[in-house]
């Protein structure tokens, strides 16, 4: 009777309350460490990217045919099961005030960790020596692009794409007809009998769905098409394009990364790699560059451990290319507005812990 | 009787026993660059025959005299065994004799070597993921028989020549006090002596036994200098020429790498010059000589360059007193003694492991101490020194556990940690120099004294945490200590698992902030942060199970007991892995090693459980 007569906030306070029982975080913990053990082997064989997004940035996993709690549904059990202990039963006293700071930053390192995984832009930026560039390619995503003399008209992510699918271009009136989508295409060469109406290089080269590549990098997404009557197929980081010919317009049709513009440019004047003398080891990595921001212009150097920061981006030497006439510099740029939380949590959780074993010891010489 | 004895007596007289052999104090000193360090002959003699051999010494010859025989008598050194073939397949493959000590010489194995070459060329065709063990093994003879002949060939240009130089070059060509000449000598004819050739061929063709005995020296001169030359090109692996020094912006060069890139100069000249007459020195015998030209070869390059010798001398000194192994032995003796206290209680035996604690670590100590010295960053950067440092840190704190409790539990984590984590890296110290440069991303000072050394002293407090729980387990299952100390010992593992969750908590986040310094991102799921997160995970696991009554003392014990398994997999197995930022290579033992350590601990605190279970149904 008496569940039946409790008013609504009696209900949400008994919610609550169970909500913080310790054997929630007691039941928790081992499958998370679980979950951390298996997504950290299988990196080995399925690369980091996939196996974060499988284990980690995930609410369900599948071991086989059992399901077993994601990432994503850990961890917010484990959060609301703090919040509800902190709000419903912290000991608000001076000898609990390390456990309640160190719990405290816990909570807000979850939220960061949450605002960055849906906020953070990451992808990278080539820039060769004494040249200009503002576009940052996404490391992961793909897109299609199609130009109408060299301006894009139309972008479509990959996952949207598909074979059978038909694209309405923006101020054409023949639909592009994808014929064959791959996210990992394997390249073969067109049998004779199967040429018609294709024009080169599609002609000689056929692209084949494989099974995806471990390494998300390494996938080659690409699709076949038929476009005003004549067949086509372009790939990430082809670089011939297909440039088909219609009303007296030429159409790019483009598969890359996904592309941002920074709202700022980036010079590089110079690039400098340091060995360690006698070896072919790198001691030090050293970009040179002029950033533009309007009217102003300043230099700046980018180097191992000591990136760039401006208006929320930060730029990181990643790699580089030297292998042709001018050196090329890759910068990796992040862009993370939750970018502050980890170091307010972390000081407080420092604090707190540092804090709770002192007030253990001082407690243990008095007692 | 007398003849015997007279016989014997004669024997010792006229043995070499008393012939004094040539010091190699000062040989191991010469400074050269190596791996882009410039290190002691010695450092580099040791490196490279324990790569070889197996061992930094071979019987009866120590690493400095091995090498001086490699570069001044190549001939007699390329006859000596010195490469270990322990797989019986890798030897089978490369056509060797069976012998109860697998010892091969580089003329033994060339044969099997050129016949290996197109396994070799398979070999790299392939994926890293399908290179075998077996496939590894022949690359790895293959680049140490590389080594070793570059090795012979690195002072042949001023090595005395055994061959005939046929008149007009005979009358012109400067001989030296013995009447020898050398490849450098002859090098200012080698145009000439090749043109002669040419012309001698165009004439009589290729065959030798139509030309004159002048036109065959002629020819065989030209073919061997050619041959020479041919041979010693891009050897650079020996770089004991600082060259323009200060505008190579520190580079050393190989003798033969100066004379083919024409970038001699006076002090080039002199400097090889001691080299020669360190050579005849050596070859001769000649005591007086080579001790004077080994100090000149120290000397001179440190006069060139600015190089502090004193750096080479304390490298030279580590490597001849080895303290590590020394303190893993003193760890041993106190490891026994703790045992015979534990065993008879007798107070002596607690001073005795105390005093060769005491020993062991100031001996350990000071190798760290070098290290920072020698390579001028902070302690801890691979794996290796994290193994020597964690170590370190289980073996004072757990000295100053024992200061305080005095019933030996102290004693048994210090000394059981220094002996085991001393072992583990004595087996790493095998492959190579441990004394390495790192990759541009790990060389910051600031990140590898904070964050490193946090999540290293966690790691250590963790190990502690771990055998004082062994310990305890032991104590319940066994009776072997009084209830007090058991209470004592819990309760104190207790506040200990708390600085390990401290320190491994806070290092964690440190190294989140390093990332996110450098990289721009907190996070990244990489195995070594996932490793370290498991540990934080695990800790706070225990400490909040305990407080809210799911883990009973005796689970607890158990769980603080596995954090051995939690550390070694996070710390070690990792690496296993060989993805991501941290990983310091591939090592394959390591994975049967790791399995084989979580098996038997498993065993123990499975074993320890049951038997407590019995004593006390309802304890655990």
């Amino acid at each position: 009777m008496a569940d039946t007569s409790s008013s609504f906030p009696d209900m949400i306070r008994r919610t609550a309350v169970r909500l913080a029982r310790p054997d929630i975080l007691f039941w928790t913990l081992p499958p998370l460490m679980l979950l951390l053990i298996v997504g950290t082997i299988a990196q080995k064989d399925i690369g980091l990217y996939t196996a974060q997004h499988t284990y980690f940035s995930s609410f369900l996993v599948w071991f086989g045919p059992l399901p077993f709690p994601g990432g994503y549904t850990l961890m917010g059990i484990f959060f609301v099961n703090l919040l509800m202990k902190f709000l419903l039963f912290s000991e608000w006293a001076w000898h609990k005030a390390g456990i309640i700071l160190t719990h405290f930053g816990v909570l807000l390192l979850i939220l960061g960790g949450l605002f960055t995984a849906l906020t953070e832009q990451d992808g990278s930026l080539i820039i060769g020596e004494h040249e200009t560039a503002s576009v940052v390619e996404d490391y992961h995503q793909r897109e299609l692009r199609v130009l109408q003399d060299n301006k894009v008209i139309l972008r479509v992510p990959h996952q949207e794409l598909a074979a059978g699918q038909s694209l309405e271009i923006p101020g054409v009136k023949s639909r592009l007809l994808i014929d064959t989508y791959c996210f990992n295409c394997a390249i073969t060469r067109r049998d004779e009998s199967r040429q018609k109406d294709w024009t080169e290089p599609g002609k000689f080269m056929q692209l084949n769905p494989t099974i995806a590549d471990p390494q998300n990098e390494q996938n080659l997404t690409g699709i076949e098409f038929t476009w005003a009557g004549k067949k086509y197929l372009t790939f990430d980081k082809f670089p011939k394009p297909p440039q088909p010919e219609i009303d007296g317009h030429t159409y790019t049709v483009v598969m890359g990364r996904t592309e941002r513009v920074l709202p700022f440019t980036i010079r590089l004047d110079k690039f400098e790699r340091v060995l360690h003398p006698g070896t072919e080891m790198a001691k030090s990595y050293r970009s040179d560059v002029t950033i533009q921001d309007g009217a102003t212009a300043w230099p700046a150097t980018i180097t191992m451990n000591e990136p760039l920061r401006y208006k929320g981006y930060t730029l990181y030497q990643s790699s580089f290319d030297l292998s042709g006439d001018k050196p090329f510099t890759v910068l990796s740029v992040v862009r993370n507005t939750g970018r502050a939380f980890p170091y307010i949590a972390s000081l407080i959780m420092a604090v707190g812990l540092l804090l709770h074993v002192v007030i253990r010891l001082r407690r243990r010489e008095t007692a | 009787m007398l003849r015997n004895l007279l016989f014997l007596v004669l024997l010792l007289v006229s043995s070499p026993v008393w012939a004094e052999p040539l010091s190699m104090q000062d040989f191991a000193r010469i400074p050269v660059q190596h791996e882009g360090r410039i290190k002691p002959l010695d450092t580099f003699a040791r490196v490279t025959l324990q790569a070889f051999s197996g061992k930094d010494h071979l019987q009866g010859l120590g690493a400095d005299d091995w090498l001086a025989e490699a570069l001044f008598d190549p001939i007699s050194s390329a006859g000596r065994p010195v490469f270990m073939l322990r797989e019986a397949p890798l030897r089978h493959r490369l056509g060797l004799p069976e012998r109860q000590i697998p010892l091969y010489s580089y003329n033994e194995l060339t044969a099997g070597l050129s016949k290996t070459i197109p396994d070799i060329e398979a070999i790299d065709k392939k994926p890293a993921t399908a290179v075998s063990a077996e496939d590894k093994s022949l690359l790895n003879i293959h680049e140490n028989a590389l080594i070793y002949s570059q090795i012979l060939r690195t002072l042949t240009l001023i090595l005395p020549l055994n061959l005939e130089v046929p008149p007009p070059w005979s009358r012109q060509i400067k001989t030296d006090a013995n009447g020898t000449i050398s490849y450098m000598a002859l090098r200012r004819f080698e145009r000439d002596i090749e043109t002669a050739t040419k012309k001698i061929i165009a004439h009589k063709g290729d065959d030798l036994s139509s030309y004159t005995e002048n036109e065959r020296n002629t020819a065989l001169l030209s073919y061997r200098l050619a041959l020479m030359g041919d041979a010693a090109s891009s050897n650079q692996l020996l770089r004991i020429i600082p060259v323009d020094w200060a505008e190579a912006g520190g580079e050393w060069q190989s003798p033969w790498a100066v004379l083919q890139q024409g970038r001699g100069s006076p002090d080039t000249g002199k400097l090889l010059q001691i080299w020669r007459d360190l050579a005849i020195g050596w070859q001769n015998e000649n005591k007086a000589l080579w001790e004077a030209s080994a100090k000149s070869a120290v000397i001179f390059p440190s006069e060139l360059t600015s190089l502090s010798s004193w750096r080479i001398d304390l490298e030279v000194a580590v490597s001849q007193l080895k303290p590590l192994p020394l303190s893993t032995i003193l760890y041993a003796i106190a490891f026994l003694l703790t045992l015979g206290f534990f065993i008879t209680t007798k107070p002596f035996l607690r001073k005795a492991a105390l005093l060769a604690l005491g020993l062991g670590a100031a001996a350990h100590t000071s190798a760290i101490a070098a290290r920072i010295i020698l390579l001028q960053r902070p302690p801890v950067s691979t794996l290796y020194e994290s193994i020597i440092v964690v170590a370190l840190i289980c073996v004072v704190a757990g000295t100053l556990i024992e200061t305080r409790v005095k019933n030996g539990a102290g004693l048994f984590v210090a000394s059981v940690s220094g002996l085991f984590l001393g072992l583990m890296a004595s087996s790493f110290g095998n492959e190579a120099d441990t004394l390495r440069l790192l990759s541009a991303v790990l060389d910051t000072r600031f990140w590898l004294a904070t964050h490193v050394m946090c999540i290293t002293f966690g790691y250590g407090w963790c190990v502690i945490v771990a055998l004082l729980a062994h310990l305890n387990l032991a104590n319940r299952a066994f009776r072997l200590a009084p209830a007090e100390t058991v209470s004592s010992l819990t309760t104190m593992t207790a506040h200990i698992s708390v600085i390990a969750l401290l320190f491994t908590a806070i290092g964690t986040i440190l190294g989140g902030i390093w990332a996110d310094q450098s990289w721009g991102r907190f996070w990244g799921w990489d195995p070594k942060e996932n490793g370290a997160l498991l540990i934080v995970l695990w800790l706070s696991w225990l400490l909040h199970g305990k407080l809210s009554g799911h883990l009973t003392p005796v689970r607890l014990l158990a769980g603080q007991a596995f954090l051995s398994v939690v550390v070694a997999a996070a710390w070690l197995g990792v690496n296993l892995l060989g993805v991501g930022l941290h990983s310091y290579g591939f090592t394959d033992g390591l994975f049967w090693g790791l399995g084989l350590f979580a098996i038997l601990e498993v065993i123990y605190i499975a074993l320890t459980w049951h038997l407590i279970a019995r004593q006390t149904p309802h304890a655990p």
